[in-house]
């Protein structure tokens, strides 16, 4: 089968704006559950069109922040009974005072886009590591990993700190240059 | 539009495969409804499976794990996932993480045949 049609006018990219000149810093704060992963793929999606990146570029910041987004509220309160992984009976309220929110902050730049996706968890560092490789994930049987994948390998860079409690994964996208596009 | 919903056409007489038509978005907020339904159908010993994903608007890595879930399963009773139609944003990131190479995708109802080995 074929699909390397030209996409119809709808899908196309916007014409490019009106260069931003400077940062521009845009902050979202969310709670922990799986059903706000599609308004924030909604509101990343928007960022990244208007900023100028092709609609192939748009789709793959998407599904990366969608997937480091799903990694914070599977994993990062899980050890306070807050997890859609876990079973009814395990599940819990945040305790009073505990912070348990998913945090998006995105700059927008003139010549990138930079997203931190942050929770004041108990540190993703515990997580179960991504595969390398699609091999890797078959040999898996498909048991998880690919999230992580798609991370490393949509995103131009991506780094992870782990600031006292918490995890800040940052990251970053690059417009082409005129050269490149 | 909801953001899911699954549609399972009922079986045909003279049809060797169940067809099942998915609509909205596969991510982690909706895989685990998808899975249950699936599996539920395969409990009733059906060998093969068409999804229509032509109104699949989006998938994440979850919901490519459970159609990983659903592959596996079946071929090991020696049937087949056959994936239809699949849009052009859901196909692209199949393309670019290399399972094009590992699901059966179509792209009509004519080459059924040949992807179920019938």
């Amino acid at each position: 089968m074929s699909h390397d049609r030209t996409p119809p006018p709808d899908q196309q990219p916007a014409a490019p704006r009106e260069p931003l000149g400077e940062t521009v810093e845009i902050e979202v704060k969310a709670p922990v559950e799986t059903r706000v992963l599609s308004l924030i793929r909604t509101l990343v999606s928007a960022m990244a069109t208007d900023l100028g990146f092709s609609v192939e570029e748009v789709e793959r910041i998407e599904l990366a922040v969608d997937e480091a987004a799903t990694n914070v509220v599977r994993h990062a309160y899980k050890h306070i009974g807050v997890s859609p992984d876990l079973p009814p009976h395990e599940r819990h309220e945040p305790p009073p005072g505990q912070d348990c929110t998913l945090h998006i902050r995105a700059e927008l730049q003139p010549h990138c886009m930079r997203i931190c996706v942050i929770d004041k968890g108990i540190g993703l560092q515990n997580m179960p590591p991504g595969v390398n490789s699609i091999d890797e994930y078959l040999e898996r049987r498909g048991n998880g990993g690919l999230g992580n994948f798609i991370i490393r390998n949509f995103m131009d860079e991506v780094r992870y700190d782990y600031p006292g409690q918490g995890t800040v994964l940052t990251m970053t996208k690059y417009l082409p240059t005129p050269q490149e596009a | 539009m909801k953001s899911y919903d699954l549609l399972i056409h009922p079986a045909e007489d003279g049809t060797p495969f169940r067809r099942v038509d998915v609509i909205g978005t596969l991510d982690s907020h909706t895989v685990q409804g998808f899975e249950q339904s699936l599996h539920s159908l395969l409990d009733d010993g059906i060998p093969r499976l068409l999804l229509n994903i032509e109104q699949l608007t989006y998938i994440s890595s979850a919901g490519i794990s459970a159609l990983m879930g659903l592959t596996h399963r079946l071929r090991q009773t020696n049937g087949e996932l056959v994936l239809l139609k699949p849009t052009e944003k859901v196909y692209r990131v199949f393309r670019t993480l290399g399972f094009t190479n590992i699901f059966k995708i179509v792209d009509s109802d004519t080459e059924l045949t040949a992807a179920f080995n019938l």
